[in-house]
């Protein structure tokens, strides 16, 4: 096992939800105070050298700049601060921007932070905003939405390779049962393949169900050089492993609709980083954003034959008590996707995994986590890897 | 030298052109200067059939802003030459109106927007 490039010591997350009343720097409050609150050292927050805030886009609460602002609601006042912006992974953008801080040896303490309220606005604005992160010369053009984009993907697979509309609905199903033991998720709903089939259609073959949540929230995490990881906490999580990719956003680019390339080279890069082979990971939160997205990220990070995903939910190998848990917190298909706070909140729930601390949803025994989390049509990818020190 | 507004300008006109390149062969769409497969940048102009099959398609109910008076439509990926796709929107109703392997025209419809972007509305004609 390799040295790990950074540790975890803090972790914190807001309620996710239609936040009504709150704005997006008051929900960053909510996870700081959390993270803060877990650190044995009652003065962390003085030694964070540094801020690395994802968040996508500014049209949701008209305001742009947000670093220094959501720095500054923070009790910071005087910290250096960059805001990340890759959509739907702006979170983990900021999160491995920070592993480079921390790795660099330029800084020891840092805050990575995720956060986006986008209930302010309504439906077909806030799908306006989200199409803003497809191509403006090809795809938004042609008024596609993030869902039809993975449609196209659905609709190829299922020609292709025969997935179902049904083993997709099983995603739903699995994740929403898990967000139950979630009292952080948005829903709290447990729902039946029935009900997703008989969800009002989207963009076909996507339906209702088969789609994320329009969520506000945030997440937060205190990161540290590994070797001082011990003095703010008793059970810090290592990030062993890290990897990024991209791709062409347009899918009119790619040879196959279906093949979400960069997915499979972060998690190569980042299983290679940390001398781990997929299948000693012990749990995983993989970007949901739509059903079929999970099933492919299956193929992708090589727990199923291309093609074949779909079967591991018929076998039910990713339920909690499977051989490959994936999204125990309810995924952003359940739990939420507040876009900018996504790729932060998986972190948060594999830290409660490695620390043993997932309540109801523990994965029993958990050492070694992945989350993987994408932007767009999958074309900015981060893969990250963690582990306990039991 | 192609671009993307001129591509747009050309297609206004009822033409479709890719960029191809003059060193590989690769053609794009809509050009661009740099040859995505061989980083020539020697790209020349190439006229594309206005026809092609679904490789892909999606019937969109829940559509953006911009584009909500014109829900439900159909938006489809359209292989025109193996490895050459474009995209275009079919004014259908129901999924079952289309399928994988449908032989597909490119229509046109000159933009009217004084705001930027002005560029065609790019839709699709079932052929039989």
């Amino acid at each position: 096992m390799s040295k790990p490039l950074a540790s975890i010591v803090a972790a914190g997350c807001s309620k996710f939800g239609k936040r009504t009343g709150v704005m997006a720097r008051e929900l960053l409050v909510e996870a700081f105070q959390e993270a803060i609150s877990k650190s044995k050292d009652p003065d962390i927050r003085k030694k964070i050298r540094v801020g690395f805030f994802g968040n996508f886009s500014e049209m949701y609460e008209h305001q742009s700049h947000v670093a220094p602002i959501l720095a500054d609601w923070l009790g910071f006042h005087d910290l250096p601060v960059i805001r990340t912006e890759d959509a739907c992974a702006s979170g983990s953008a900021a999160l491995r921007t920070g592993i480079m801080a921390i790795k660099s040896g330029l800084y020891d303490v840092a805050l990575i932070a995720g956060v986006e309220k986008m209930n302010n606005r309504r439906t077909n604005e806030v799908l306006e905003g989200l199409a803003m992160a497809s191509d403006i010369a090809i795809e938004q053009w042609s008024g596609l939405t993030f869902a039809g984009i993975f449609a196209l993907m659905a609709t190829w697979h299922m020609h292709k390779y025969g997935t179902t509309e049904t083993q997709m609905a099983l995603v739903a199903v699995k994740n929403h049962k898990n967000a139950t033991l979630n009292p952080k998720a948005h829903m709290q709903k447990l729902i039946t393949v029935e009900d997703v089939l008989k969800s009002r259609i989207v963009a076909w073959p996507l339906k209702l169900y088969d789609c994320s949540l329009i969520t506000d929230g945030a997440a937060c995490v205190i990161i540290t050089k590994p070797e001082i990881a011990e003095k703010f906490t008793d059970n810090p999580i290592d990030i062993v492993g890290s990897g990024s990719s991209s791709d062409h956003e347009s899918l009119i680019e790619r040879k196959e609709i279906s093949d979400i390339k960069g997915i499979a080279k972060a998690t190569r890069e980042a299983l290679e980083m940390a001398e781990i082979k997929i299948k000693n990971v012990d749990v995983a939160e993989l970007h949901d954003c739509f059903t079929i997205a999970e099933i492919l990220e299956y193929e992708e990070i090589g727990i199923a034959e291309r093609g074949y995903g779909g079967k591991l939910l018929e076998e039910g190998a990713t339920n909690l008590d499977g051989w490959f848990p994936v999204n125990p917190s309810g995924g952003l298909k359940a739990k939420g996707h507040p876009v900018g706070a996504t790729g932060i909140a998986q972190i948060y729930e594999i830290f409660l995994q490695l620390r043993n601390e997932a309540g109801p949803r523990q994965i029993k025994g958990a050492k070694i986590g992945l989350a993987q989390n994408m932007g767009g049509s999958g074309s900015t990818h981060f893969v990250h890897l963690l582990k306990n020190r039991s | 030298m192609v671009s993307i507004e001129e591509f747009y300008s050309k297609l206004n006109e009822g033409e479709l052109y890719g960029g191809k390149c003059s060193n590989c062969g690769n053609i794009t769409l809509p050009p661009r200067q740099i040859c995505p497969k061989c980083l020539s940048t020697q790209i020349d102009w190439y006229k594309l059939s206005m026809t092609g099959e679904v490789e892909s398609f999606t019937l969109i109910t829940v559509a953006p802003k911009n584009f909500e008076n014109e829900a439900p439509y159909a938006v489809c990926i359209v292989k025109i030459l193996e490895d050459v796709k474009f995209i275009g929107r079919i004014k259908i109703s129901s999924q079952n109106e289309i399928k994988v392997g449908d032989k597909v025209e490119f229509v046109i419809e000159k933009s009217i927007s004084n705001e930027w972007p002005m560029w065609p509305k790019i839709y699709l004609k079932k052929l039989n």
